[in-house]
This record gives C-alpha cells, sequence and structure tokens, in this order.
C-alpha cells in the first residue's frame, strides 16, 4: 500500500468519509482538510482540489458540514468546514459500514 | 437525508447565484493564496512556489466548474440555460418560428378539438361519485341499441327496491320527454325525465340548493307534484333566482313545486341530452298526457339503474339478481303454473351491463365517424411534425458550423441533442398553446356539426384536465418526434471540414437524404387524406343530390302537442282541423297538411299488413330491430302530397271528407304497391292490420317513393291514412306549409295563427324541410365538412414542406448552377433539372400514398353512400390536385434557381 493512489481511485464514498474523519477533530479550511488527510493517511491520499471542493460543497449541501469565513493562523482569510450533528451521524455509519465490509473483503481474500 | 438543507440550498444556488458565486472565488482565491504560503514555507522562491500552487490547483476555472456541477439544481440551471438560448435562436428566426409553431398549433389544435368531443361522448364517465360501481340491469338476451328497454316490471322493480343485499340503491328512469312548461304565466317547450325516487340518492348526486327527490317522493301515483330542476334550467329560465325553492312551475298543466336545483356538472344519465326538470315516476299520468299510471305499472320499465354494494361482485350480484326476478315470476304465476312453464321461467336471467357512462344515442351515431377523425387529425399531426423536421433539418445545417464550433470545444454530442431537443420541446409547447386556442373554436365548430341534428344536444366540452393532459401529451410526442431526427443527424459532424468549409456546401447530395423522405412520407399522408376527403364529400354530395320523392323548396315544417295543454280524443283533430283551415287564409300559403311523424326524423310508425286474398308470406309482418323500417305507415291531412311535393301516380290523395264517419281508405308507395301486387292495379284493393281485418282499408291511391325516415335507406313499403281515421294515440304532430316564397316569411303568422286558436298550443321544431334533410345528414356533414377542412389543410402543409426544402436545395445548388449556366446551359434547362428533382420526390410520395389509399379505405367503406370505397373520380381527382399543388410549390424555388447569375454565383465561392 505504498504506492500513491491517484485520485481518480479515490471512490466517491471513500472521499467523503475520509473528509469527515478529517473534520471530525475540529474545523478546518480547505487546504487544512486536504493536509489533513495527507497526514492521517501518511500520505496515501493527496486529494487535489478539482475532487475536494466538490465534495465539500456537496457535503455542505446534504446538511453534513456547516461553512463560516474565519482567519488562518497566519492572519488569512479561509473559508471554515465544521461537521455538524448529521455529518457526525454519517461518519459513524459510514465507518461501520467500511469496516464490515473490508473485514469481509479482507476473510475472502484470504479464504484459500 | 435531511430534506431542508437540500431545499435551502437549491434555493440559493438557483435565486442568490451571485453571492454563492462569488464566495465560490473568494474560497478557491484563498486556497490558492494559503498553498502559496505553504510552498514557500517548504522552502520554495516565491515564482516557483506560485508556479506549483497553480499547478497542483489544476485551472481555478475548471475547479468552479466542477463545484457547480456537484451543486443542487445543475440539472435544473442546464435546462434553463437551454431554454433561453432556444428562444435567442427562435427569435433570430422568426419567420421559422411561425411557420414551425403555427403547423404545429394546427395540428395539435384539431388533435385536442377532436379529442375533447371524443372524450365527452366516448370516453367519460357520468359526474357522480364510483360510476364504475354503477349497472343498468336489464332482462338477458337484449341486442344493445341507444333505446333498449330493460324489459323488467314493475313489481320485479319493487321487491328489487325493497332487497338490500347485493345493491346500496336501485332506481328507474324514463327517456326524456318533451313538455309544455309554464312559469309565470309564460309557456314554453321543457325537457322532462321521470325518475324513481331512489334515482338521486343511487347515482349519489346531492342538491345545490333545496333537496334532491327521495323514495318518500314517489309513492302514491298522483301524490308527489314536486320536480327537481337542472342547473341549466335555473339559469336560464330562472335567472339563477335564489328564492327558487317552494316556486311552481306548471307541467303539462299540472301545478308541480320546484323542492331543488342539481348541481352545475351533472347534466343527467344521457350522455349528449339533458333534462330540464326529473320529477316522480308516480306523476306517470300528469307527464304524459292521454296514458293513466295503469300504462306505467304494466309496460316494461325504461331502465333501471343499480349501485352494488362495496366488495360485491358484479357476478354475485347478477346471481342474486336473477335468483330474485325467478321467484318474483314463480309467484306472479301462482301454484297453477305447468312444469314447461316453470321451465321457461327458470331459464330467464338478469343481465348487468355497466353504466358507468350513462346512456347516449350519441355515442351509437357518432362514434365510427369520431374514430375516423381521430385518425385524420392524428396523420395531419404527422404531417406537420414532418413539416417541422424538415424545418428544422434545413437548419441544422445552416448551423453546422455552429454546432462543430462547439463539438471542437469539448461539448458531448448528448449535451449538444439535449440542448436540440430542448429547442424542439420549446416549439412544440408554443405549437401547444397556440393549438388549445385552435382546440377552443374548433371544438365549438365541431360540437355545432354535432348537434345539427334533429334532437337538441348537450355537451360539456369544457377544457377539462383530461383535455388538457392530452395536450401536453400530444405536444411532447410532437415534439420528440420532429426534433430527434434532425437533432441526431446535425451532431453527425465531421469536424475538420465542416470548419474549413464555408458552410455552404458543394451539392444536395446525402445531406438532405432525411428531409427528402419527410417530404415523401408528406406527400403519401396528404394523399392518403385527400381521398378520403374526397370520398366523403363526393359521398355527402350523392346523399343531398338524391331524389327524396319530395319538393323540399318553400316547406315550413312546425310541430305541437295539443295534449300537453290537456286536448284528449275528438278535440285533437278537430283543433287540427281548425288550424288547417286557419293557416290556409294566411297569405303566401299555398298548400297546409299535418302528419303524424315528421319526414327524415329519426322516429317512425311501424304496423302489419294482410292483404286481403293473400296469404302473407313467412316472417313480413315480425319487425326486429333490422327491418324495422320495412313496413310504415304514417297519418296524414289533406293536401299533404301537394304539401310536401309528392307524386300521385294513380287514384288519388285524400280530402277533408275522409274523417271518422267515412269508408276507411288508404294510399300506398310504389314500394308497397310492388311488393303486394305486382304489377297488378292496386287500386280498389283491401287490406288490415291482421287476416281478420283484411277488409277494412280500400287502397284509393299510389303515390311515388319519398325517403321516410333515412336519406340512406331506401324507401320502405309504406302507407298512407287519414289522421282523422287514425285510431291509435298521436303524442305531437308535424304541420307542412307549402309557401308560395320563402316559407321562414309565414313563421309569425302561423305562431299568431296558433295563438288565436288556443294561447297556450306549444309549438316547436320551427324549421324548412331544407333544414330538416340537412339535419338529417348531421353525421356526414361533420365528416364531409372536417375531413375536407383538414384534407386542405395537409395540402398546404405539404406545400409549405415541398417549398421550403426546394428553396433550401435551390440555395445549395447555386454554384453548381452558376456553372451549368456559365457553361451555356439554358434557362430551361435549369428549370426543368429543379422541378424534376422535385417532382420525382411527389411522385414517389404519391404512389405510396394511392397505394395506402387502396388499402385503407376499406376501412371507411361503411361510412359512404353512393361512392365505392375506391371511387375512380376521386382516386383521379385527389392526385392531379396534389401534383397541381406541388409543382406550383416547386416553381418558386425552380424559377429563382433560373435567376441565379453566373458571375455572381462563381465569384461568391
Amino acid at each position: 500500500m505504498n504506492a500513491k493512489i491517484k485520485k481518480t481511485d479515490l471512490l466517491q464514498g471513500t472521499l467523503d468519509m475520509l473528509v469527515l474523519k478529517a473534520l471530525a477533530l475540529g474545523p478546518l479550511h480547505g487546504l487544512g482538510v486536504s493536509n489533513r488527510i495527507a497526514q492521517i493517511t501518511q500520505g496515501v491520499f493527496q486529494v487535489k482540489p478539482g475532487s475536494l471542493f466538490p465534495a465539500l460543497h456537496r457535503m455542505e449541501e446534504a446538511g453534513w458540514l456547516t461553512s463560516s469565513w474565519g482567519e488562518s493562523e497566519n492572519n488569512r482569510r479561509a473559508k471554515y468546514y465544521r461537521l455538524t450533528k448529521a455529518g457526525q451521524r454519517q461518519l459513524k455509519t459510514e465507518t461501520e459500514d467500511w469496516q464490515r465490509i473490508s473485514l469481509a473483503i479482507a476473510n475472502a481474500l484470504q479464504a484459500s | 437525508m435531511p430534506l431542508l438543507p437540500r431545499l435551502s440550498s437549491l434555493w440559493r444556488n438557483l435565486f442568490h447565484k451571485d453571492r454563492t458565486e462569488q464566495e465560490l472565488t473568494e474560497e478557491i482565491d484563498a486556497y490558492l493564496e494559503l498553498l502559496i504560503e505553504q510552498k514557500l514555507n517548504e522552502g520554495l522562491a516565491p515564482e516557483a512556489a506560485r508556479r506549483a500552487a497553480l499547478l497542483e490547483l489544476g485551472g481555478k476555472q475548471q475547479v468552479k466548474e466542477q463545484v457547480r456541477e456537484a451543486r443542487m439544481g445543475h440539472q435544473l440551471e442546464t435546462l434553463w440555460q437551454d431554454l433561453r438560448y432556444g428562444l435567442r435562436t427562435l427569435r433570430l428566426n422568426p419567420a421559422f418560428a411561425a411557420v414551425a409553431a403555427l403547423s404545429l398549433a394546427l395540428g395539435i389544435g384539431a388533435n385536442t378539438a377532436v379529442f375533447s368531443l371524443m372524450d365527452a361522448v366516448l370516453l367519460k364517465t357520468l359526474p357522480v361519485k364510483n360510476p364504475e360501481r354503477l349497472f343498468f340491469l336489464e332482462k338477458a338476451g337484449i341486442p344493445p341499441g341507444p333505446k333498449r328497454f330493460s324489459n323488467l316490471s314493475h313489481a320485479f322493480f319493487e321487491q328489487l327496491r325493497a332487497q338490500r343485499e347485493s345493491l346500496v340503491g336501485v332506481c328507474a328512469f324514463a327517456y326524456i320527454l318533451r313538455v309544455n312548461a309554464v312559469v309565470d304565466g309564460q309557456a314554453e317547450v321543457a325537457q322532462a325525465q321521470q325518475v324513481s325516487g331512489g334515482f338521486f340518492a343511487t347515482l349519489g348526486v346531492n342538491s345545490m340548493l333545496g333537496r334532491m327527490l327521495t323514495e318518500d317522493d314517489d309513492k302514491v301515483p298522483g301524490g308527489h307534484p314536486v320536480a327537481v330542476i337542472s342547473y341549466n334550467y335555473w339559469q336560464r329560465r330562472f335567472a339563477r333566482d335564489p328564492a327558487i325553492v317552494g316556486k311552481s312551475v306548471a307541467v303539462n298543466g299540472h301545478p308541480f313545486t320546484i323542492i331543488g336545483v342539481a348541481p352545475p356538472d351533472f347534466f343527467g344519465v344521457m350522455v349528449g341530452e339533458s333534462p330540464d326538470l326529473w320529477a316522480p315516476a308516480m306523476m306517470y299520468a300528469q307527464l304524459n298526457p292521454g296514458r293513466s299510471i295503469e300504462e306505467y305499472f304494466n309496460n316494461p320499465l325504461h331502465n333501471v339503474l343499480a349501485r352494488l354494494k362495496p366488495g360485491v361482485s358484479e357476478q354475485q350480484t347478477r346471481v342474486a339478481v336473477t335468483s330474485l326476478l325467478q321467484q318474483s315470476l314463480m309467484a306472479e304465476g301462482g301454484a297453477q303454473l305447468s312444469p314447461e312453464r316453470r321451465q321457461v321461467l327458470s331459464q330467464q336471467s338478469v343481465a348487468l351491463k355497466p353504466a358507468s357512462q350513462g346512456l347516449s344515442r350519441l355515442r351509437e351515431q357518432f362514434s365510427e365517424p369520431l374514430r375516423i377523425l381521430m385518425a385524420v387529425v392524428g396523420l395531419i399531426l404527422l404531417i406537420a411534425c414532418a413539416n417541422v423536421a424538415n424545418l428544422l433539418l434545413a437548419r441544422a445545417t445552416a448551423r453546422k458550423k455552429e454546432i462543430a464550433v462547439r463539438l471542437a470545444l469539448g461539448a458531448s454530442r448528448f449535451r449538444l441533442i439535449r440542448q436540440l431537443l430542448t429547442e424542439s420541446m420549446l416549439l412544440a409547447l408554443i405549437g401547444g398553446a397556440l393549438g388549445l386556442l385552435f382546440a377552443w373554436w374548433g371544438s365549438g365548430f365541431l360540437l355545432a356539426l354535432v348537434g345539427s341534428g334533429y334532437d337538441p344536444v348537450f355537451l360539456d366540452l369544457t377544457l377539462d384536465l383530461r383535455v388538457l393532459g392530452f395536450t401536453a401529451a400530444a405536444s411532447l410526442v410532437a415534439g420528440v418526434l420532429f426534433g430527434l431526427a434532425p437533432a441526431w443527424r446535425a451532431t453527425r459532424v465531421d469536424l475538420t471540414p465542416a470548419l474549413k468549409d464555408s458552410a455552404r456546401g458543394s451539392g444536395a447530395g446525402s445531406r438532405l437524404g432525411w428531409g427528402k423522405t419527410f417530404v415523401v412520407v408528406q406527400v403519401a399522408l396528404s394523399l392518403l387524406l385527400l381521398i378520403g376527403a374526397g370520398l366523403f364529400a363526393r359521398s355527402l354530395e350523392k346523399l343531398k343530390s338524391l331524389d327524396a320523392g319530395l319538393n323540399q323548396e318553400n316547406v315550413l315544417l312546425v310541430s305541437t302537442d295539443p295534449r300537453m295543454i290537456g286536448y284528449q280524443g275528438r278535440q285533437i283533430a278537430e283543433l287540427y282541423q281548425r288550424m288547417l283551415e286557419r293557416i290556409k287564409t294566411i297569405p303566401g300559403v299555398r298548400y297546409a297538411s299535418l302528419s303524424r311523424q315528421g319526414l327524415l326524423t329519426p322516429y317512425g310508425s311501424t304496423m302489419s299488413v294482410v292483404v286481403q286474398g293473400r296469404a302473407p308470406r313467412p316472417g313480413e309482418n315480425t319487425f326486429t330491430r333490422d327491418n324495422m323500417n320495412a313496413q310504415s305507415y304514417c297519418g296524414i291531412g289533406p293536401e299533404y302530397f301537394e304539401a310536401v311535393g309528392m307524386t300521385i301516380l294513380r287514384g288519388r290523395g285524400f280530402t277533408a271528407q275522409d274523417d271518422e264517419n267515412a269508408p276507411r281508405v288508404a294510399v300506398i308507395n310504389e314500394t308497397f304497391a310492388r311488393y303486394y301486387f305486382g304489377d297488378e292495379n292496386p287500386i280498389g284493393r283491401r287490406f288490415g292490420g291482421g287476416p281478420e281485418t283484411s277488409g277494412q282499408i280500400e287502397i284509393v291511391g299510389v303515390v311515388k317513393d319519398a325517403k321516410y325516415k333515412s336519406l340512406r335507406e331506401p324507401a320502405p313499403r309504406t302507407h298512407y291514412i287519414p289522421y282523422r281515421q287514425d285510431s291509435t294515440s298521436w303524442r305531437e304532430s308535424t304541420f307542412q306549409i307549402r309557401t308560395a316564397a320563402d316559407p321562414t316569411g309565414v313563421i309569425a303568422a302561423v305562431r299568431q295563427a296558433a295563438r288565436e286558436i288556443d294561447a297556450n298550443l306549444p309549438l316547436f321544431n320551427i324549421k324548412t324541410l331544407t333544414t330538416q334533410i340537412d339535419e338529417s345528414l348531421a353525421q356526414e356533414r361533420l365528416i364531409g365538412a372536417v375531413s375536407s377542412f383538414f384534407g386542405l389543410l395537409a395540402l398546404l402543409l405539404v406545400a409549405i414542406g415541398l417549398y421550403g426544402i426546394m428553396a433550401y436545395t435551390v440555395s445549395q445548388r447555386t454554384r453548381e448552377v452558376g456553372v451549368r449556366m456559365a457553361l451555356g446551359a439554358h434557362r430551361g434547362a435549369v428549370l426543368r433539372m429543379v422541378l424534376i428533382q422535385g417532382m420525382k420526390l411527389v411522385l414517389i410520395g404519391a404512389g405510396l400514398g394511392l397505394a395506402a389509399s387502396f388499402a385503407v379505405t376499406r376501412l371507411i367503406a361503411s361510412q359512404l353512400f353512393g361512392v365505392t370505397a375506391t371511387d375512380p373520380v376521386t382516386f383521379i381527382g385527389a392526385p392531379i390536385l396534389l401534383l397541381t399543388v406541388a409543382l406550383l410549390a416547386c416553381f418558386a424555388p425552380a424559377r429563382r434557381a433560373t435567376k441565379v447569375d453566373p458571375l455572381v454565383a462563381l465569384r461568391c465561392e
């Protein structure tokens, strides 16, 4: 799992889950989200703006995120996203689903 | 997923687009700045940091577009864009838009108009609650017909009314009858329907004002002088008087109290007819002058209508009701029934006929014509679609460059087809909206044609949801139909030559393959329509020019019914006598007479005939539905034959001396004479209604055959007897008044004469014999007029289509024509070349159309009269007309081709 995974390889559901996970630790702006994802996946996933922004806007419209303008660490204006209650619930169900699926697939691959 | 945030984002995206756009720009810009900063922190030089950041972003516009596509309402927005673009392109080309929208409007309008009529006559259910639970009950084995009888007795109906197992309600009602209604001293003829007390409850119709009739209003013979009036009558006769309940209306001289008004949409149970008032069946004797309530009790009921209980099936009900019928019949017969008779009775059963659509004589008369018309207007819509498809195709070729540019810039083919289809849908919707307008006056026109028959017609043709839905569906189908092929064709562009070329093709070539197909199809379809129209028009012509055996010029018809105002027995004959004498004194009147049946109305009388000294042939005196008109008779006044212009061939007509006291006499027609006497002289021979009475009536004259009930049918064996010797009861009579000049000029004088004799005498159906004959052709005129109109419309559409495609080809071939002319081609040769190109398409189409016509016209043979389905005059005339028009349509573009200046044509390339 060391090879770089291209953005086209990212399933849409996976990206959503990663974004939700990244924001679960606290509000972030766009660049922050992509940095956080790179960090928590140890650089396996590098989300390009062309996928990141559509995903953020889609999830905001779905009510999982809210956004507000704020100041960045070096006093720059940036749009911050934070998880809503619905977003937390969504992260929980997606995590559970993912664990079930990955367990099933891992078992399937190990079966002789 | 939560709905609310989605809806609010949709709202924001659609209506606060600027703000969201601006925010998006700011967000992306901020991201870029932060990214640059991050690169700087990683140790890159400012320029390099900026370049790396931009590279990683991958283009601001692209990111923004991707966000937009992910947003709510993106599809809607594209549609909106396409619509605006479509409107712009239509505005840029108003001539195209007008022709296309107009042909579609004509096609869709025609379809909507005919559909709304068909809907009202054939498809709509009664305006009552759950009409599908309503059924007519009748004795099994009755052939279907517009005027059928239930053949159920009143005694059985009483038992039915008492049982509550499978029926929620049951009622009986009679056919609508004409009555004399006096309101505030003003007499008028009104339509009344006699119904049993459960009528409104069974239908589930509640009153709008006052109350409806109930079973309690229908108990004692003659004891319930109450009536419910229709909304229409309330509006027409009482000016929507809110205090109407409790008012009195005198029906045939008997005062009735109005107890309620029916709701506006309830016209009754007879589609096409609308009674003014409903009265209880127990008032039979008051509503039917000269009849007694015993006749009501002893005759089979006209119609019995029942509403099934919820959850009880049709089958269960039939079984239950049939067993009730058998019990009732056995009980009636009593103990002394023979076993054979019991056997016969146990075979009797009750049939259930769906009543959700009510009864209608229009349905039988007009269902065939309406189906034909629906097919005709369907073809018209197809022709219109082909026309618009052709126009779009020509335009798509002109827009080839635009389309190539958009494809080259990365638009997907699907996206382009979608946009072109949106444009054609837009056209179709404009056409549909205009079409509704056409339908609005078109259906009024159709209604006038349908309602021009003998009986008044009441149909509700307001544009309801069903009709609007039909129009919308027709428009959308049309839009796809004419839009898809051109859009498909237009987006199949080979980019390189299309962009290089100056958008002017070198030859017509295969690019117009589709267009040519459309023209061929159009020509074929319109020839089919023209031939159909020709056949109908010639049938109508034949019917009109038929020798009816009458002289229809200058005859006024006036009907009356003195029983409505209390005349009985001999009083009626004496009244008629006085009327005839008085009418003859009116200046301008040459002859005046009367008859029991009007001429060429749907009504007639049948009587069996046995000639003295001749054994009746088996079956000649049994009249079934099919030979109902084989033997007719008519009571007439003196001078009748002179008044209607029939020719006396032998013997004499009647005089005033042929009255009750004189020997009984008759005049027979040629068909009667030929049937019973062959070549022998019938004068002086005798006949009667049965073997014992065969010597009763002496034949004193023979008249030439004249049409009796219908122009289509040959004259039946008919005998005429003096009205004063006609002992059967007369409902109404028609006076025939022959005048020296325009018969409508004496109407006022005739009314005055009637008033002098009895001020209350109701007069109705005042019209000329010519009008009456026209009315008997209502069905033929409907098809004739409408199919001719659409035949010509089809011709016009074809001319437009042909002109369009030829003009386009000529413009495409300008250069070629220029070269030909530069090389010495004659103008004549160029003209011929273009004409031949166009007419070749027309000839192929005409050939196909002729073949289709031969195959299809057989289907309408039953509607034709005096012409065969392959009438040579029509089959030669229609193609000639079509070819002439087509030649004219090709001629203008061809002439333009000859005007090409070779120098100009060559230089402009």
